[in-house]
């Protein structure tokens, strides 16, 4: 019983959200570099992340595809962006993986095949991490895309979920992690809920993961609601603006 | 993973997610393919069209027979940033001159500036694409210049390393470019432009100038 | 989104971690609105969420907790009958998580409901309450009381955010404030409905603290407040039992408590605590230091830290293990241990070395009086001079301050009224009395009560409070009472609770788990396991044996081999990882078996009917097939869940008999013959391999025994059908062992049994050679087996049974572990010489055995991991409670063992009879008497002998008796119980003749008399487990 109780009996976790509650998300598009072609800021409860998009661009040499388009990411976590002040070196593992994770997950939702000989990188920078920072990265990359406006097949959420004390929960931040349960990272598409990226370390039996995924794919709509307002806010206020 | 795409029963779709403005983005779906054409920012999978951007939805009808053309406007969001198409009208900068081809670079592609400059597309315009006659009488030096900005239109995607261009038609060619004293030319014939300042003659393959 | 409101709190703190770097945590709190009220009839949040179950009416009043009350008054809480209708503010869980989830078990899931119903009960039951108010009893089934948690931090309206120069209890207090204030104006509505205005309303609402300065300021903003100490006076009239459980609280330690963040506060304190004198002289015992200050003093290492362990039998001397310093650091006497009780975590300064040679001395454990206490401590200093003059190297400390109280509740009984007193105190007067606890470590307790004399003569549960500088004992408060001094069920029930045991009744939770009485194994379920049910299966356990875990089988096959079977119940179909019933048994992690008590680990309808492979009837099983040739050889390992059904249930002595009957052709008396050959030659590869056979009934009992329980060992008759059921045991727990490991090289449960201690050994072995046995090696199991065998003296035939149990003194304990969280080399079990071992057959009573079938179940694929398997802290912290809950259930073991010695001799009155000397100290010396099959400690003035450390020897300075290790002396035997500690004194009479040293046999046939007369029909025993 000495153990932090995630779930209290009353059924809030500890910072006082329902298990399928998301945190507060907020995320700006577009505007916030003037520089890249388009760029988005991501905040899901204290986790904060940027993203920006160059490009179409003329491939680099050795990466040009003639078939489609070359996309690239790079990810840095801040220094700043943890409890404990550390930093990164560029080929930081994590960093590496989270970078290729995301690549990989708008090859498939880019339309490529429109972009011949061209490249488009991704730049995500994780200001801030209170947990779920991967799953933030997902949600600015895909929001920088669609300022830059680049033609993707749907829009892609990402969120975490886990499973504590026999329920699932959703969105976790970092002291939920710290419990060192489960920890699901879902990015599924929109529309057709198509499953994109998942990421799990844990053994977990076929029931677990069952209720996690379907608690995951809820909290990833209620954050496409958010998303979505977000983006059509932003467009009609720069239409009315011109 | 793979996850049907069947799992969601296309009606239900915008039931899950209800359009909530008059724009639309990227994955709604905007019609069928019996009723539209795709045009820009939009995709088409199992018969059905999909927004691919966000932005207002448009429908077009041409003067053909054909069906009409369904795109999206993108919203004013900061990018739309444009990569050379086939069929596209581009200024090019002219950066180098053989006498069987000029090498240049893309500026701008369909009026949309090209930002990042670090690493600029590059086109060339081969000897039979300057211009549409009398081919084998083309001397390059009377067409092109170094630094002439060139109004031209992409052929192909060409080889791996550039986009080739052509100016084969009138209103294609030299729009701007600077005299050997260094004054702008204006366009005087389709082939000859003349110094602003000191009135001096230089030849170009001249792109037949707008009203 | 799902949030409702954008409102969210951030808070940020700066803390340290382990490794001292400083960390800045942001967190962040939602705040909502979707949180209730639970007051019944309210308009806005009942009407609509039916959360109803407090009262807001005229004559009751709402009652709110401070942090304080909460923290110190648990017991007075979770049982006082006047406390009832209350808000329990999430705000105080800020301080102790365990407490807090204590109070909130009074709100029971189904409250509400049941509130409706009995709304008209309840009311009845008021009026009546006057009236069976002098019932001594406090209603702890009092399961009408209303409780409501109210999650205040997380509402909008109630949400309090630190202020820039706030402390962290200066804001919690504001919060608690706040809510108050809330509740007061909230149900306007209700008061509407009843027809009160506002002012009064406020009055309904009352804050109860003990906190002098939060009450001046609720009392200041117009809340309704008073000390729970007010409160209980108030209502006197209602409930003339009220506040029997109130802790005792001191002053001082209120102070230290409360106050110990915000000494630079001190603008707002009420000026009347500042009266208390501060002065070190004036108290009993120096003051302790500032928490701030000890932890800068520790990092500078003028301090160090540990947790304070007393020796086993008195409460004035202990040691520390500290952190920075070599050995353990000496504590000794009132003063210097200051207040700190055994478990504390302590700050301890190093003083002069201060060796008197203690810890060669057997400690008396009687608590002296305060008279004899005070010639103590005045005698004391002396000593301490003379000893550091000896400048022996032992440290020595003195407590400075508590760092964590690691009280517990304690089992004991009063100590009697003098006989002047007994006539003065009337019934229901309050009266200060001693309470002496049942383990001499812990000091007397003093507690107030109005019962004194229904607490006489009784065994109680007691709850230290507070220990304040000025009082000689700690204050504390009662809790329950167990039952009458004496008696046999209460001594047991002190017994368990002493060591922790889990005794109470298996929750309604727990027992809806369980499949129906009726239960069926269906068709399906057979369907899915290998079923074994035409085979012949028998198991072979203890006379009487209810919870029957394992049985055996064996096929012949075509090709001339057998196929071996070991069917181990299913437990874990039964029990699911992380439902009640598996968190209940992972917290009681073994049965425990007492003299003449069981108590289970799992429900008896599973322990002794669903689970227990009892004969004649289809059972599942998880079993383990090996192909063996007739030479023992496997060829081919199989693990499956089944379904058996044993043909028989045979207790040890039948199986013997059968197999011994030359007549009895049967296939159950052929496939026991092949059994018990096979078993006889994995024995032999066993034994040369290695493995100690420490056969005699003490050592096996010492070893942690991986075979059988601690108390059977007194019955323990060695068959040979019984090392056949050993046999099989190990050879399947290994099996499985490298199983599970194999498949689970980082989440597997195994049992390690390390080597033992070499310095010990090497101890031994001098005081071996100096008795003439001078071939003794321990370099190995092995070699160490084979010294034990050959160590034998002609003319003693009790030598090898002592130099075995003196080898057991030198053995480590066995342990569980997570083989993640320990070195591949280090996975070794010594006693058993066994590369890999670990607890597989009797998951009915081991929840260790419960672990590894489920992850033997998930390496055969069968089921998944569960969540409870696949994190190794998980893991390592299961086994660690495993592992000290199977030592405190061997101490309650020899606990009710030394008990029942004691009621024996209580009963027979004084003997007399040789015993043998183990162990020689200082001031006396530790012998075993064979005659009774225990062992004690014999004191002997320490001014009429001369200690030879070297060889271990005592003389008597003035006559030439010698006394050493191996000698036989004269003893006589009684049973004691000053202070209701009830112990076996023995004293010596002399060195014993040659005459009446008892033969082996003749001792071992009086032992076993004994022990039928000490235990009697003990059910306990009967039902004692074989493997």
């Amino acid at each position: 019983m000495s153990k932090t109780e995630f779930v209290s009996p009353e059924g809030f976790r500890i910072d006082g959200r329902r298990p399928s509650e998301i945190r507060t998300f907020r995320c700006q598009v577009g505007g916030v570099s003037q520089n890249a072609d388009g760029s988005a800021y991501v905040e899901m409860g204290c986790t904060k992340a940027l993203a920006y998009v160059y490009g179409p661009k003329e491939a680099r040499r050795g990466a040009m595809k003639t078939q489609c388009g070359v996309l690239t990411c790079e990810v840095s976590l801040a220094p700043f962006s943890t409890a404990d002040r550390r930093k990164r070196s560029r080929y930081d593992r994590q960093t590496v993986e989270l970078a290729l994770t995301i690549r990989q997950a708008f090859e498939s939702s880019i339309l490529l095949e429109l972009y011949q000989r061209a490249q488009i990188d991704m730049f995500v920078h994780i200001l801030e991490t209170d947990g779920g920072h991967k799953a933030a990265a997902i949600n600015a990359c895909n929001l920088a895309l669609i300022d830059a406006g680049i033609n993707i097949r749907d829009s892609l959420v990402a969120c975490s979920a886990g499973y504590i004390d026999g329920r699932p929960i959703v969105d976790m931040n970092q002291a939920e992690i710290n419990a060192g349960g489960v920890e699901l990272l879902l990015g599924v598409f929109a529309r057709t809920r198509k499953v994109s990226v998942i990421e799990m370390d844990s053994k977990i039996t076929p029931e677990v993961f069952q209720e996690t995924y379907e608690a995951c794919i809820a909290a990833c709509r209620d954050l496409y609601t958010a998303m979505e307002t977000a983006v059509n806010d932003t467009a009609l206020r720069l239409v009315h603006s011109k | 993973m793979e996850v049907d795409e069947q799992r969601v029963p296309e009606d239900e779709q915008d039931k899950d997610f209800p359009q909530l403005l008059p724009l639309v983005t990227p994955g709604e779906r905007i019609g069928h393919v019996s009723a539209y054409r795709a045009g820009a920012g939009v995709y088409e999978r199992r018969g059905h069209l999909y927004a691919s951007k966000v932005g207002e939805k448009l429908i077009e009808q041409d003067d053909s027979n054909q069906l009409p053309v369904v795109s999206v406007e993108t919203a004013g969001l900061s990018g739309s940033p444009s990569v050379p198409f086939t069929g596209a009208t581009v200024l090019a900068q002219v950066t180098r001159i053989s006498p069987r081809r000029v090498d240049c670079i893309i500026l701008s592609v369909e009026g949309r500036p090209i930002r990042d400059t670090s690493n600029p597309y590059k086109g060339i315009i081969r000897l039979q694409d300057v211009r549409p006659f009398e081919i084998d009488q083309i001397d390059m030096l009377e067409c092109f210049r170094p630094t002439d900005i060139v109004k031209a239109k992409v052929v192909s995607l060409g080889d791996s390393r550039s986009f080739h261009l052509s100016t084969a038609e009138q209103d294609l060619g030299v729009v701007f470019a600077k005299s050997t004293s260094g004054h702008p030319l204006v366009a005087l014939k389709w082939n000859e432009m003349e110094c602003s300042k000191t009135k001096e003659r230089e030849p170009r393959k001249v792109a037949k100038p707008s009203d | 989104m799902d949030v409702d409101t954008e409102d969210k709190r951030i808070d940020t703190f700066l803390r340290k971690t382990r490794r001292g770097k400083i960390r800045k945590i942001v967190r962040e709190i939602y705040l909502r609105d979707d949180i209730w009220c639970g007051v019944f009839g309210c308009p806005v949040c009942d009407a609509t969420h039916n959360t109803g179950v407090l009262t807001f009416s005229e004559d009751e009043s709402l009652l709110l907790l401070d942090t304080n009350v909460v923290l110190h008054q648990i017991d007075f809480l979770m049982e006082d009958a006047c406390i009832d209708n209350v808000v329990i503010l999430s705000t105080v869980r800020h301080r102790n998580l365990q407490t807090y989830a204590r109070l909130r078990s009074l709100c029971k899931a189904d409250q509400q409901d049941r509130y409706r119903e009995s709304v008209q009960k309840i009311k009845d039951r008021k009026r009546d309450r006057g009236h069976d108010a002098d019932a001594m009893q406090v209603d702890t089934k009092d399961d009408s009381r209303r409780f409501y948690v109210f999650c205040n931090e997380f509402f909008s309206a109630t949400n309090v955010s630190r202020k820039a120069d706030e402390t962290v209890n200066d804001r919690n207090d504001r919060a608690i404030r706040v809510a108050a204030h809330w509740y007061a104006r909230h149900p306007a509505s209700v008061q509407e409905l009843l027809g009160h205005d506002a002012s009064t309303a406020s009055k309904r609402v009352l804050l109860l603290t003990n906190d002098a300065r939060n009450k001046a300021r609720a009392a200041a903003e117009g809340l309704a407040t008073m000390t729970i100490y007010e409160y209980v006076d108030m209502l006197k009239h209602k409930f003339p039992n009220a506040g029997e459980k109130l802790a005792q609280l001191s002053r001082e330690d209120a102070e230290d408590e409360l106050r110990d963040e915000d000494e630079l506060d001190e603008a707002g304190v009420a000026p009347s605590r500042l009266e208390t004198p501060k002065e070190p002289s004036k108290g009993f015992f120096p003051p302790h230091m500032k928490e701030s200050q000890i932890r800068d003093k520790i990092r500078l290492k003028e301090l160090y830290q540990g947790v304070l362990r007393m020796n086993r039998t008195t409460c004035f001397e202990g040691y520390v293990a500290c952190k920075g310093v070599e050995g353990d650091v000496r504590i000794h006497g009132r003063q210097d241990l200051n207040r700190a009780v055994d478990g504390d975590v302590v700050a301890v300064q190093l003083i002069a070395a201060d060796d008197t040679g203690e810890d060669d001395k057997f400690l008396d454990d009687t608590q002296e009086d305060e008279a004899a206490e005070a010639d103590r401590m005045e005698v004391e200093p002396a000593a301490g001079g003379q000893a550091a003059a000896l400048g022996a190297e032992r440290k020595t400390g003195r407590v400075v301050g508590v760092i964590k109280r690691g009280w517990r509740e304690y089992c004991g009984s009063l100590r009697p009224l003098d006989d002047f007193r007994k006539v003065g105190s009337s019934a229901m007067v309050t009266t200060e009395r001693y309470f002496i606890p049942a383990d001499p470590r812990i000091p007397y307790i003093i507690i107030k009560t109005r019962h004194s004399h229904q607490l006489d003569n009784k065994r109680i549960v007691v709850a230290i409070d507070s220990w304040d500088r000025f009082s000689r004992y700690p204050r504390g408060h009662w809790v329950s009472i167990l039952g009458d001094t004496g008696d046999k069920a209460t001594e047991s029930a002190v017994i368990l609770k002493e060591h922790g045991v889990i005794t109470r009744d298996f929750s309604e939770a727990v027992l809806k788990c369980l499949p129906p009485a009726d239960f069926q194994i269906t068709e399906e379920e057979i369907a899915r396991r290998l079923d074994l049910r035409n085979i012949l299966v028998c198991s072979i356990d203890p006379p009487g044996c209810k919870d029957i875990d394992d049985a055996l089988s064996v096929e012949h096959l075509p090709n001339g081999n057998y196929r071996i079977g070991v069917h181990i119940a299913d437990v874990t179909h039964y029990v699911k990882p992380d439902t009640a019933i598996d968190k209940e048994a992972a917290e009681r992690c073994t049965t425990v078996y007492l003299v003449e008590k069981r108590t289970d680990m799992l429900p008896g309808l599973l322990t002794t009917d669903l689970c227990s492979l009892v004969g004649g009837r289809q059972r599942l099983a998880f079993s383990v097939l090996w192909e063996m040739t007739p030479k023992a050889e496997v060829k081919k390992t199989e693990f499956h869940k089944s379904v058996i059904k044993s043909s028989a249930a045979l207790a040890y002595a039948e199986a013997q008999a059968i197999i011994d009957d030359p007549n009895d052709k049967s296939q159950l008396a052929i496939n026991l013959r092949i059994l018990l050959d096979l078993a006889r030659q994995i024995r032999g590869r066993r034994m040369a391999k290695g493995a100690l056979e420490l056969a005699s009934p003490e050592v096996k009992f010492e070893l942690d025994s991986e075979t059988a329980d601690p108390t059977d060992v007194a019955m323990y008759q060695l068959r040979e059908t019984n090392k056949l059921v050993e046999e099989f045991m190990l050879f399947a727990n290994s099996t499985v062992a490298t199983f599970i490991l194999e498949k689970f090289p980082l989440y597997s449960v195994l049992r390690r049994h390390p080597p033992p201690k070499e310095d010990a050994l090497k101890a031994l072995k001098k005081l071996l050679a100096s008795n003439g046995f001078t071939e003794f090696k321990y370099g190995s199991s092995k070699e160490l087996a084979e010294s034990l065998d050959r160590a034998v003296k002609g003319d003693d035939a009790y030598f090898n049974k002592l130099v075995r149990i003196l080898t057991t003194r030198c053995m480590n304990q066995a342990v569980y572990f997570c083989t993640s969280e320990v070195d591949r080399q280090e996975f070794f079990h010594y006693g058993l010489a066994a590369d890999l071992y670990t607890h597989f057959t009797s998951p009915i009573r081991r929840y260790a055995d419960v672990l590894v079938h489920r992850l033997l179940a998930a390496g055969l694929n069968i089921e998944g991991l569960p969540d409870q398997l696949s994190h190794k802290d998980r893991i390592s912290d299961q086994c660690d409670v495993i592992n000290v809950k199977h030592r405190n259930a061997q101490w309650a073991g020899r606990a009710s063992v030394d008990l029942h010695t004691y009621i024996y001799f209580k009963k027979k009155g004084p003997s007399t009879a040789d015993s043998v000397v183990v162990r020689v100290r200082r001031n006396g010396v530790q012998v075993s008497i064979p005659r009774f099959g225990i062992e004690g400690v014999v004191l002997l003035k320490e001014a009429d002998y001369t200690f030879d450390e070297d060889k271990q020897t005592l003389s008597h300075k003035s006559s030439a008796t010698t006394i050493s290790v191996f000698d036989h002396l004269l003893v006589s035997i009684r049973a004691d119980d000053t202070d209701f500690r009830n112990r076996t004194v023995i004293e010596m009479v002399r060195k014993s003749s040659p005459s009446e040293i008892l033969s082996y046999e003749a001792a071992e046939a009086s032992r076993q008399q004994v022990e039928k007369e000490m235990f009697g029909n003990a059910q306990g025993m009967a039902e004692k487990p074989a493997v």
